[in-house]
């Protein structure tokens, strides 16, 4: 399976502070609609940002679309589509000067495909980008992304700020546009509706690296719920991941287990699937820790 | 190119709006001043040696006073524009971009940073210099209106405030401007520091110009008459071998006229700059500032394509 998107050893530190991420490896695959998990400050807007040539490795390296942005970030540019979590846009600028702009800044920018985006959602490239909501302005962001022709869209939760109504628009156009251009999608989101209905894979990022790289399927059929903290006896396949309170109240417990096993509605004894919302809040559980480590470290 | 300036123009339409208006008012309000004092030949009502006027000219007072008193706060208002100018419009350009974020949808719209940032700088540093060299020329046209006698082709009057000097010192505060933002990416701390830098620059070269460059340029003026057409910049003392001696070398070669009652007797020359050399000290006062404001844009462009984008 070919990597569009590739960490090796990746770490990032700004100047003295804690490591921001250290001694990540991750993979994403090409075509795929990668969904990237993570706590506040786990280093999800680093690692995409450093995908794109903006932030610097502090060690290991990285690879867009086959290119390390360290050394040729012009190169890096050009293979990706990015949506910052603001959309950024020049608030006096009506739609379709960006749309220009994004012409004259970028060789193979596609303004038809672009202003077809954004006028499928009915914003007028006559309005200034100031007088859009946010959803609107998002959308515009993705809209330039998509008008890049670019294989690969780093999408840097662009949702956060949205309506329900403007996420799900927001992603409706973005499904459809990978699928049908065969592009691949890196979204960070904390929305764990937003990455059923969208995404294909998930990583889970914490204690400063990957805790979990998986498709959809896979999170599901390797992951269990237990009701407590799991100090009860478990099976030897199962291995506890982290603890966390329901919606109710009451301490659930998310267990992996080793082989993945087809999801049943009863399960074992004491045990029930994990709905995906489980699996990535497990999983946060389990890296919410300050310093991220390398894992020999950690080992040690 | 077109449509990119086209769109800096719209991205930066307050500040080019406001220069442009405050060129294009300076430029009627000049002119018409120029005019009035030529027509009315104004300038040229000195009075008597009482002060007293002839009657054409008391008949001009009432609005040739007011005339006059608009022409000369022009003339320092001219020594701002460079400031107000350049820091208008160099400081937001990149500075803003990053505050706001901007730069972060621009940089990843464009491989090539250094077309944005060219595209960006290019069109406003072309408002910057026009409207600079219009007020230049302005000001020109003001002194003469006011010194109707003077050649300011070979004079000194009015240095750096008049000609080319407000274009090239606007584009060295402008340049500073730019390349400033782009370290800090906030436009305010980018005006105050580009103030102080773009004015120590500019004393800077001024300052070496006349002591490195100047000094081959003087000239002993034994006449005793002050010219404001010439820059002053000492007097000397002239000893009997011929040679010129500053106060202390007069002491130590003849210390008995410290206690001479008429005090020295040896005749006092000045060093000057002739109002000749004028075109040549503003052209090379100009190129330097021209240099400086290449460096800064270099400088800011380099910045560019290494900074984070915020």
């Amino acid at each position: 399976m070919e990597a569009a998107l590739e960490a090796h050893g990746f770490g990032k530190r700004y100047r003295r502070r804690a490591w921001a991420l250290r001694a990540v490896d991750l993979a994403v695959p090409s075509g795929s609609i990668t969904a990237l998990v993570g706590p506040n400050g786990s280093g999800k807007s680093t690692l995409i940002r450093s995908w794109i040539g903006f932030e610097r490795p502090t060690e290991g390296s990285l690879l867009t679309g086959g290119v390390d942005p360290r050394r040729d970030r012009k190169g890096a540019v050009a293979r990706v589509g990015y949506v910052p979590q603001s959309a950024s846009l020049y608030s006096g600028l009506t739609i379709a000067d960006h749309i220009a702009m994004a012409v004259t800044l970028r060789e193979g920018f596609d303004p038809i495909l672009a202003a077809g985006y954004v006028e499928r959602l009915s914003i007028p490239l006559s309005a200034a980008a100031g007088e859009l909501s946010g959803g609107e302005q998002a959308q515009v962001g993705l809209a330039l992304a998509l008008g890049t022709r670019a294989g690969i869209l780093l999408l840097d939760e662009p949702l956060a700020s949205l309506d329900p109504l403007a996420r799900r628009e927001f992603l409706h156009v973005l499904v459809e546009a990978v699928r049908a251009e065969g592009h691949t999608a890196l979204l960070s989101s904390h929305v764990i509706t937003d990455i059923e209905q969208a995404c294909d894979r998930l990583v889970v990022l914490g204690k400063g690296h990957t805790l979990l790289d998986l498709s959809i399927a896979e999170a599901l059929a390797h992951h269990r719920v237990v009701e407590g903290s799991g100090g009860a006896a478990l099976a030897a396949d199962r291995v506890v991941v982290g603890s966390f309170p329901s919606a109710g109240g009451e301490r659930l417990t998310l267990v992996r287990v080793r082989a993945a096993e087809a999801v049943t509605a009863d399960g074992r004894a004491g045990e029930r699937p994990a709905t995906l919302e489980e699996v990535v809040i497990g999983h946060m559980a389990a890296g919410r820790i300050r310093r991220p480590v390398a894992p020999a470290e950690e080992a040690a | 190119m077109l449509a990119a300036t086209r769109l800096t123009y719209r991205i930066n339409r307050f500040e080019v709006w406001s220069i442009t208006v405050m060129t294009v008012l300076s430029v009627i309000v000049s002119t018409a001043v120029v005019a009035w004092l030529a027509q009315s030949g104004y300038a040229n009502c000195r009075g008597d040696e009482f002060g007293n006027m002839d009657a054409h000219c008391l008949s001009l007072a009432a609005i040739g006073d007011w005339v006059i008193r608009i022409d000369r706060a022009s003339l320092s208002l001219v020594l701002l524009f460079p400031f107000i100018a350049g820091l208008l419009l160099g400081a937001p350009l990149v500075a803003r971009e990053i505050d706001r974020g901007t730069a972060r949808l621009a940089w990843s719209l464009s491989p090539s940073r250094l077309r944005w940032y060219v595209h960006r700088v290019t069109p406003i540093l072309v408002v910057l210099g026009v409207a600079a060299l219009a007020i230049g020329v302005v000001a020109d046209r003001l002194t003469g209106a006011l010194m109707p006698a003077e050649d300011l082709a070979n004079s000194f009057v009015g240095f750096h405030g008049r000609g080319v000097l407000i274009a090239t010192g606007a584009l060295l505060v402008g340049s500073t401007a730019v390349a400033l933002g782009a370290v800090l990416g906030r436009p305010m701390q980018t005006i105050l520091l580009a103030l102080v830098l773009g004015g120590l620059l500019q004393v800077a070269v001024s300052e070496v110009d006349r002591k490195v460059f100047l000094q081959n340029e003087t000239v002993v003026d034994a006449t005793g008459n002050y010219s404001d057409s010439n820059i002053y910049l000492d007097s000397r003392f002239v000893l009997p071998d011929g040679s010129l001696a500053t106060w202390d070398e007069l002491i130590a070669y003849d210390p008995s006229i410290l206690t001479a009652e008429m005090g020295p007797t040896y005749p006092n020359v000045s060093l000057i700059i002739p109002g000749s050399r004028y075109r040549s000290v503003e052209a090379r006062e100009a190129l330097a500032e021209l240099a400086i404001a290449a460096v800064m844009l270099v400088a800011g462009g380099v910045i560019v394509m290494r900074r984070r984008p915020g």
